[in-house]
């Protein structure tokens, strides 16, 4: 079996354990009858149609001779590349609240204009000043946004 | 009531200086939009969401409807000089533009499509203003069966016309209702699938989700290679199309406004379907058809009329009945609900600013499409020099501060961010987005009909198939879920060589 029929079946797999999660979860919420549904009534279908589907898709992928495409869904990717550019936004959220938006942001746009591709860090820190500059001006200026100010590092 | 009162009345609305403003900065983001590959009208349209809450709601609508329209003129651009499409509906253009850009004819290329959009956006428009009424009379006889039902239809049609397989979009479109039932139930009150988290009494905003779904998604597909984007070093010369391209497309103009038009309209249709049947039906029509693909001008004129001719009529069910026919749609279809309108039949009697000014102010975008487009060719080429490592860390920026406005909170963005892995995933593993998305919009409006009509019907689910436009709704979608099985039929399925909506 080729990698990529192997991370299809996967695929498959997670979608079925997400509606037989979500039938039993509704089935706390009361389904009620036909006739008089009662909240978990929608969810418990739709949970339950796509379990049935997935299953069905399940044993299409696992019963064809060969899955189209690449051999594996991972091909050509740069995963390291990817994987500290997602781990960078998720510490940004986590940090959002104590560091505040403009400390966090640039060091975020930093990150970014790096990542993608291995500019100078001159040009990197003037373009992530910049563009910080610009959203000031435009967001909070101009549209009178509020942007979350940290509990460490607070700016006006 | 007199349809040129309503309209003398919605141009009233469309000229005040705000909502020509608003017109304008809708067209040229999605003129920009549609030029650049990787950000689609979708994903525009919501990262520019957030910034319409603070405008009244008709503005709103006219910034968002013009950002459509005006992809649907920009797309064609970069299908031209560049082979790529700016999105999806702009695929067929690629076929025959870029061979007539590479023959040194690009100002003719470009000069048919931004001149067919014109005329096929305006002669949308017109129908648009002669169907809506009598639409609306017809939908008052809608009630909540027929709306269940109808919807159901809605989303088997987007299903059945996905690209990959119908067992996939139909998972997605469960994945929605089921997402789409985070929250308070509206009838019960009871709070379903919060897990405790309190930002999610209300549910997942749309917003987040589309702005996930679409936009950072996109980013982190981008990501996974290096792109090379290489453009046409020849400047583009004689931008009009001569007196022979004119009569070689006329009819292809027309033939692709009427394919467009009624397409459009058509739950689960769109501009993208309609740019693929318009050039098949172009192509079976020509005294010549071996040599599309080699540069023939009818290939570019016909798609790109169909394609401005169904953003137009998309409309349609929206303003008039309240329905989406598309992914689009859909979102407007959320963004008027957080204005606090809600389209439909009473959307006319009630906000008749809303709609008339809507419909007068895409009179106005078409015009001032067709102005930006012309001269301005130069310009739009000139973004896609711009590497994509500068525009990938703004674009992320702007995600994260349009996500977060929405409500003040850090939550909107992790939601974002979640639905952003969620959709990367999605398109690796080729499940399409755009079920989801009309499941999820129509989820809770689903359930209510539901409620509606078995209260209705005291409880008997017979009420779906006793009403006639019910039970024809429920039966070709019955029909369509079906279809697949008979293997002979089921692989002539549309989606087959489709691409997904942007």
């Amino acid at each position: 079996m080729t990698a990529l029929k192997k991370q299809y079946l996967i695929a498959d797999c997670v979608w079925l354990i997400l509606g037989v999660a979500v039938c039993v979860e509704s089935w706390s919420l009361k389904i009620g009858t036909f006739n008089n549904p009662g909240p978990g009534f929608l969810p418990f279908w739709a949970g339950l149609l796509l379990a049935f589907f997935s299953l069905i898709s399940l044993i299409k992928t696992a019963a064809a001779e060969k899955v189209r495409g690449e051999t594996s869904v991972w091909a050509g990717v740069n995963v390291s590349k990817l994987a500290l550019i997602i781990l960078a936004l998720l510490l940004y959220v986590a940090l959002l609240n104590t560091l505040g938006f403009y400390l966090c942001t640039l060091l975020l746009l930093i990150f970014l204009f790096r990542a993608a591709e291995p500019y100078p860090w001159r040009t990197v820190l003037l373009a992530s000043v910049l563009s910080l500059a610009a959203v000031y001006v435009v967001f909070v200026l101009l549209m009178d946004v509020r942007l979350p100010s940290g509990t460490l590092v607070s700016w006006p | 009531m007199d349809v040129l009162t309503q309209l003398a009345l919605g141009f009233q609305v469309a000229l005040l200086p705000m909502n020509l403003f608003y017109c304008f900065l809708g067209c040229l983001i999605g003129t920009m939009v549609g030029v650049l590959p990787g950000l689609g009208p979708t994903a525009a349209m919501s990262l520019l969401l957030p910034a319409t809450f603070h405008v009244p709601p008709v503005s709103a609508i006219i910034m968002l409807a013009g950002i459509y329209y005006g992809a649907m003129y920009g797309g064609s651009t970069t299908s031209i000089l560049v082979n790529i499409p700016g999105e999806a509906a702009s695929v067929m253009t690629c076929l025959d533009g870029y061979r007539l850009a590479r023959a040194g004819r690009a100002g003719a290329a470009l000069g048919i499509s931004a001149f067919g959009s014109f005329i096929a956006g305006t002669f949308g428009i017109l129908g648009l203003t002669l169907v809506a009424p009598p639409m609306v009379e017809f939908a008052l006889r809608f009630g909540p069966p027929e709306y269940f039902s109808l919807m159901c239809l809605g989303m088997v049609v987007l299903t059945f016309l996905s690209s990959s397989s119908m067992i996939r979009a139909l998972m997605m479109a469960c994945f929605g209702l089921i997402v789409g039932s985070i929250g308070q139930d509206t009838v019960s009150g009871t709070t379903r699938f919060t897990f405790g988290i309190m930002e999610l009494m209300d549910g997942v905003g749309l917003v987040p989700v589309v702005m996930g779904l679409f936009g950072i998604s996109e980013i982190l597909l981008n990501l996974e290679t290096k792109i090379d984007r290489e453009v046409f070093r020849t400047k583009v010369k004689g931008l009009l199309p001569t007196l022979e391209d004119w009569i070689r497309c006329k009819w292809s103009i027309v033939r692709g406004t009427v394919i467009g038009f009624f397409l459009g309209i058509l739950p689960g249709g769109g501009a993208v379907l309609s740019s693929f049947v318009a050039y098949a039906v172009e192509k079976k029509f020509s005294a010549r058809p071996e040599e599309f693909g080699t540069g023939v001008i009818e290939g570019v004129a016909a798609p790109e009329s169909a394609n401005n001719a169904a953003a137009q009529s998309a409309f349609i069910p929206l303003l008039t009945m309240g329905l989406p026919s598309n992914v689009v749609m859909a979102m407007l279809l959320g963004a008027l609900i957080i204005h606090g309108v809600t389209p439909g039949p009473l959307l006319v009697s009630q906000h008749p600013e809303v709609f008339w000014g809507v419909v007068a102010s895409m009179y106005l975008g078409n015009v001032m499409l067709l102005a930006l487009n012309l001269p301005l060719i130069g310009m739009w080429v000139q973004f896609l020099r711009v590497p994509y490592p500068i525009m990938m860390p703004l674009i992320i920026l702007f995600c994260l501060i349009g996500s977060y406005t929405i409500a003040n909170s850090v939550m909107d963005i992790i939601f974002m961010l979640i639905f952003g892995l969620i959709g990367y995933f999605m398109k690796k593993f080729k499940y399409e987005a755009p079920p989801f998305i009309l499941a999820f919009v129509l989820g809770p409006l689903l359930e209510y009909s539901l409620k509606q009509s078995l209260l209705m019907s005291r409880g008997s689910f017979s009420i779906f198939l006793t009403r006639p436009i019910s039970a024809v709704c429920i039966g070709i979608a019955l029909v369509l879920l079906l279809i697949p099985l008979v293997p002979l039929i089921g692989r002539k399925r549309p989606g087959a060589t489709l691409e997904s909506e942007d």
